[in-house]
């Protein structure tokens, strides 16, 4: 049936679509994915693009990330909208 | 020609393509078909709610059968979705098969899933396995939820290859309320 990604959930909750508690329904049927996808950020360093990654060594595919692994993951997200610039 | 007081910008006033996307919605339409197996094919209609005049979503354009993001000078153009309300989109039909053996009980799961999402509430027995339901359209006319809005191509009678938006995914939306069905009107006489 798919998944809504991070970036959709907050865009529909910017919209005033849906709330906080629709969020945590939306998450604990397992229907918001834990990653950002879709846009890359890039910094320059004089010879071409760097393409910074958060990477989480031994989280495997049967594995959830933690509600901390989740919440880093938006700060460091949120550090690459400061920092870095979005690839159009 | 004479002066008139009237402006137009093909980029901004000329036709917009629908969006592709996850836009909040209510059930509007119900069909089913019934096959001699006793399969059921279930074609939903939802029309996209007010609230889409919230939302602001990348601007797409339809290239042939794709839709593509709209770049102006490089950059992604963001524009509202208001436009997009009111509009109806049928989801792609959902199949529910009777007399399943334990081994294919998975081809009902998107049905399952889908009316789940829409808000139904199935029984399950005393081993809490769900007894699924032949949904109605009473149960669900007017029913909120989330839909993903995405291209689907398919072959017509002719045999031709045609593409629309259709609903490929239905989501929670529990903030959103049902809608009272209109109620039939009575014929004058």
């Amino acid at each position: 049936m798919g998944r809504l990604t991070m970036k959709e959930v907050d865009d529909l909750k910017k919209a005033n679509i849906l709330d906080d508690k629709a969020v945590k329904e939306l998450e604990k049927k397992n229907l918001v994915g834990t990653r950002s996808r879709g846009i890359k950020y890039y910094f320059e360093n004089g010879k071409g693009k760097v393409y910074p990654q958060l990477y989480f060594k031994g989280l495997g595919k049967k594995t959830k990330p933690s509600k901390d692994m989740t919440v880093l993951r938006q700060e460091f997200n949120k550090l690459l909208d400061k920092y870095a610039t979005k690839e159009q | 020609m004479k002066d008139f007081n009237a402006k137009f910008e093909e980029s901004s006033d000329g036709y917009q393509s629908a969006n592709p996307g996850k836009y909040p919605s209510h059930v509007s339409a119900f069909d089913v078909r019934t096959f001699e197996t006793g399969s059921k094919v279930f074609n939903i209609e939802f029309t996209l709610a007010e609230e889409c005049k919230n939302m602001e979503v990348e601007k797409y354009q339809r290239s042939g059968n794709e839709y593509i993001p709209f770049a102006k000078d490089g950059k992604v153009e963001i524009i509202s979705a208001g436009f997009m309300t009111g509009k109806k989109y049928f989801s792609a039909g959902v199949w529910l098969t009777p007399n399943l053996a334990k081994e294919e009980r998975w081809k009902n799961r998107k049905y399952k899933e889908f009316f789940s999402n829409i808000g139904i509430e199935f029984p399950t027995d005393k081993d809490g396995i769900v007894e699924l339901q032949e949904v109605e359209e009473e149960d669900v006319i007017g029913m909120p939820a989330l839909v993903d809005v995405q291209s689907y191509t398919y072959t017509n009678k002719d045999g031709e290859e045609k593409t629309s938006l259709r609903v490929l995914s239905v989501f929670p939306w529990n903030d959103g309320n049902r809608i009272e069905p209109p109620k039939d009107t009575d014929v004058p006489f």
